[in-house]
């Protein structure tokens, strides 16, 4: 057997000792499993990846295959589904890959000193996802009822009455618009007192996101896993309230705290 | 060729997610690629894609993942140039709705002024 050139992809970080068990957990090189490097007060949940498929070159390909990006995404996130069991995890961007174990090791030392503010920041933690979708058809239809006030029956003002009814209908299509802006902002406020931080993303594209509607809440909260059932029961209740108004909520999770240890690490 | 050491302990801590009924267990592709190829800490490590192409990468993601300019130019108030929201008077320029609007609008009030001279 040929000897494969052999990298050393990095997940993401946590305090020494901590990596939960991971025995048989595939990496995202199927075949490769996960382990764990330890230097210092810092270890990196890892696994080898098959440079023929993660060399320079090939992830210049790769990376524009999105069929290879949702395999490799998918199981890149597994994997933090898995470390997540530890208490502190700083997720690593997709495609940290170094020659060798020193490699590892050296980018541990180098983290000595932003890595730990990171993970003390979301230790007990984990992110979830709140998204808040707008049916539109209901929407639409409460501002045509709401729009649809009689207008007295004077034959002589055709005009006037068609004018009129316009003018309603945009008047009760702003309301109908105000109304879901204020639900859409009170959502993420209730939503951001019950989670130590919090972020509103981009909204995702209907492509990729498959959700019918459109999506006006995309946050991503930083929620003490304590209160994790706490935050789920208010994702209920707050949906529940939204269903009338042709708002759907969709609460996943949890993550590893993706959206909240980026600035600082990013900063030297 | 080394076999990579497996880890320490399991501190027995049971994967959270068990108790939301609504949650799907972070499993849905969009919520990952917008997470694991844009978040996270960024260290340099050995294998390294030219920066320039990442970047490249990066906005052509951007614009399957999300149409992150159209949301920011529009702020929160963006869905109201979808025309399935917005209604089907709203599929023309916003622009030139506008200012066709106002014109309505002021011809409704003098339409209206005029036929209802005493108000």
């Amino acid at each position: 057997m040929t000897a494969t050139a052999l990298g050393w992809y990095v997940y993401c970080i946590t305090a020494a000792g901590e990596v939960p068990a991971l025995d048989g957990l595939a990496g995202v090189d199927r075949g490769c499993e996960v382990g764990c490097v330890t230097e210092g007060e810092l270890s990196a949940v890892v696994s080898h990846v098959r440079l023929e498929e993660f060399g320079a070159e090939a992830l210049k390909r790769n990376l524009e295959d999105l069929a290879w990006l949702k395999q490799t995404g998918l199981a890149h996130n597994a994997v933090l589904a898995r470390a997540l069991a530890a208490d502190a995890v700083v997720p690593l961007r997709l495609c940290t890959i170094f020659a060798d174990e020193d490699g590892v090791r050296d980018a541990l030392r180098h983290g000595r000193d932003s890595l730990p503010a990171a993970l003390t920041r979301v230790r007990g933690h984990a992110e979830w996802s709140v998204k808040l979708m707008a049916d539109p058809r209901p929407l639409e239809a409460a501002a045509r009822e709401r729009g649809a006030v009689p207008i007295e029956s004077s034959s002589r003002a055709t005009g006037h009455a068609f004018f009129a009814r316009k003018r309603l209908e945009r008047v009760a299509r702003d309301h109908v618009r105000a109304e879901i802006e204020q639900a859409v902002e009170e959502t993420h406020a209730r939503l951001q007192d019950h989670a130590t931080a919090a972020v509103r993303l981009p909204p995702q594209d209907r492509r990729i996101s498959g959700r019918e509607g459109q999506m006006l809440l995309n946050g991503a909260y930083l929620v003490r896993r304590a209160r994790a059932a706490e935050f789920a029961e208010l994702a209920t209740g707050l949906d529940a309230g939204h269903r009338e108004t042709g708002l759907a909520l969709n609460l996943s999770g949890p993550f590893a705290p993706y959206n909240f240890v980026g600035a600082e690490s990013e900063r030297e | 060729m080394s076999r990579i050491g497996s880890s320490n302990s399991h501190n027995g801590l049971t994967p959270l997610g068990q108790g939301g009924a609504v949650a799907d267990g972070g499993t849905n592709l969009a919520d990952v690629l917008e997470r694991v190829l844009d978040k996270g800490v960024v260290i340099a490590g050995d294998i390294q894609v030219n920066l320039l192409d990442i970047e490249l990468l990066t906005i052509k993601l951007r614009l399957v993942v999300a149409s992150v300019d159209t949301a920011r130019r529009m702020g929160i108030r963006w869905w109201e140039s979808d025309p399935m929201l917005a209604g089907s008077d709203d599929q023309d320029d916003p622009k030139r709705l506008r200012e066709r609007i106002h014109r309505l609008e002021r011809e409704l009030e003098q339409t209206s002024r005029a036929e209802h001279p005493e108000t």
